[in-house]
């Protein structure tokens, strides 16, 4: 008499990344002034797809990550934050995370219908 | 059927065992309050005038399937319902720390209760449809 | 931090982004004001002011940006003109301006509003976005 599932939870771990990632973008955003300030950026479903396309890792295993970008080059003040860049990078994050909100509407849904036998 | 409601974790526990003990009461060859031995006990009454042997079965495994099951349920019905209680506690100690998070406790108490209600209402409509298969 | 701070931390970021941001605007403007200014209390022109930023950090990773202090600018030289009636022209009728360039504070200002903008932006992204997951338990 478990509501809980694996669909359940694999997507509450895709929104804690989003979460996660969301956390990076304000810091990114708020410090786009401060000098030597390097960009974060949160990986996970790279990592997730790479692990389930190549076999390397136990996708259950893998969790969301934070790293700071080293490749995208700075200004003058040695800050690398780009304003439109990090805003389509919020909005990427916003829509993915509506999307992942979506699923697990849907998935308790079902569950409701399936336990209401449809009556 | 109790009308009391202390709590979410309480009611849906409460509610099963009323149902048993609502079985125990109205058996008149059982003092137990165990449900399959209420229905194993009527079944075999009924076999019994038909001249009819019960089928032979493993000592045992009735009680840890069906009676089993349903302790199990109820742990972990009761563990999904005080998770939801607990929610407030958690998000002052950070133990919750997203809206996505709190959403999926509060849906999972919410489909929980439903679903062990459900089973509720079924286990008594059997009861009430092998009780009324009169011998 | 407990958990309630947790839950809010990137609003809280956004919050720190404006406040560091305000502050920049408030000295870019008092350099927009103090640019044609040749004789201070302290003697001399007015000399440019800097806001220097520094990233806040906390348990789970960066938590925004504080204008941790108003520095002068000693790093430019006042800028010498000759204008032999100004008030504040010495005997060769040259002047000392201050080390203000208008444009460049104007560019500044721009670009601290944009960043103010976008840190408000965040902080109606979250609240948005909070609503929306808890959408799901009131179904």
């Amino acid at each position: 008499m478990d509501v809980t599932s694996t669909a359940e939870n694999q997507i509450l771990r895709l929104l804690q990344g989003t979460g996660m990632r969301s956390r990076a973008i304000a810091d990114n955003l708020a410090n786009q002034n401060t000098p030597g300030y390097r960009r974060k950026v949160v990986q996970f479903e790279n990592l997730l797809a790479e692990a389930m396309s190549t076999g390397s890792a136990d996708p259950a295993s893998i969790v969301p990550r934070i790293v700071e970008d080293f490749k995208t080059p700075t200004g003058i003040d040695g800050n690398n934050v780009s304003l439109e860049l990090e805003s389509g990078a919020a909005r990427e994050n916003r829509v993915l995370s509506e999307t992942y909100l979506t699923l697990l509407q849907a998935h308790y849904s079902r569950l409701a219908t399936a336990i209401s036998g449809g009556r | 059927m109790t009308d009391r409601i202390s709590g979410s974790s309480d009611l849906a526990s409460e509610a099963f065992l009323a149902a048993s003990r609502r079985l125990s009461e109205r058996s008149a060859t059982n003092a137990g309050s165990d449900l399959s031995d209420a229905f194993r006990q009527r079944a075999e009454a009924m076999l019994a005038e038909r001249g009819v042997a019960p089928t032979e079965r493993t000592e045992g495994t009735a009680r840890s399937g069906f009676a089993g099951a349903i302790e199990q349920g109820i742990g972990s019905i009761n563990a999904e319902l005080q998770a939801a209680d607990r929610l407030p506690e958690d998000m002052l100690t950070g133990a919750v720390s997203s809206p996505a998070e709190i959403a999926a406790r509060i849906k999972r108490a919410d489909l929980t209760l439903k679903y062990s209600l459900e089973i509720r209402n079924r286990l008594v409509d059997a009861y009430r449809e092998v009780m009324r298969m009169s011998i | 931090m407990n958990g309630i701070d947790r839950f809010f931390q990137s609003l809280r970021t956004a919050s720190s982004g404006l406040a560091a941001e305000r502050v920049r605007m408030n000295v870019i403007s008092e350099n927009l004001a103090g640019a044609q200014v040749t004789s201070t209390p302290e003697g001399g022109p007015y000399r440019r002011k800097v806001v220097v930023f520094e990233p806040l950090t906390g348990p789970n990773g960066g938590r925004g940006v504080r204008a941790a202090r108003i520095e002068s600018d000693n790093n430019s030289q006042f800028i010498e003109i000759y204008e032999p009636g100004h008030p504040d022209a010495d005997e060769n009728g040259r002047v000392l301006m201050p080390n203000v360039n208008t444009l460049r504070e104007m560019a500044d200002m721009i670009t601290a509003m944009r960043a103010y903008e976008a840190n408000l932006n965040v902080q109606e992204g979250f609240v948005r976005s909070a609503t929306r997951a808890l959408d799901i338990a009131r179904r």
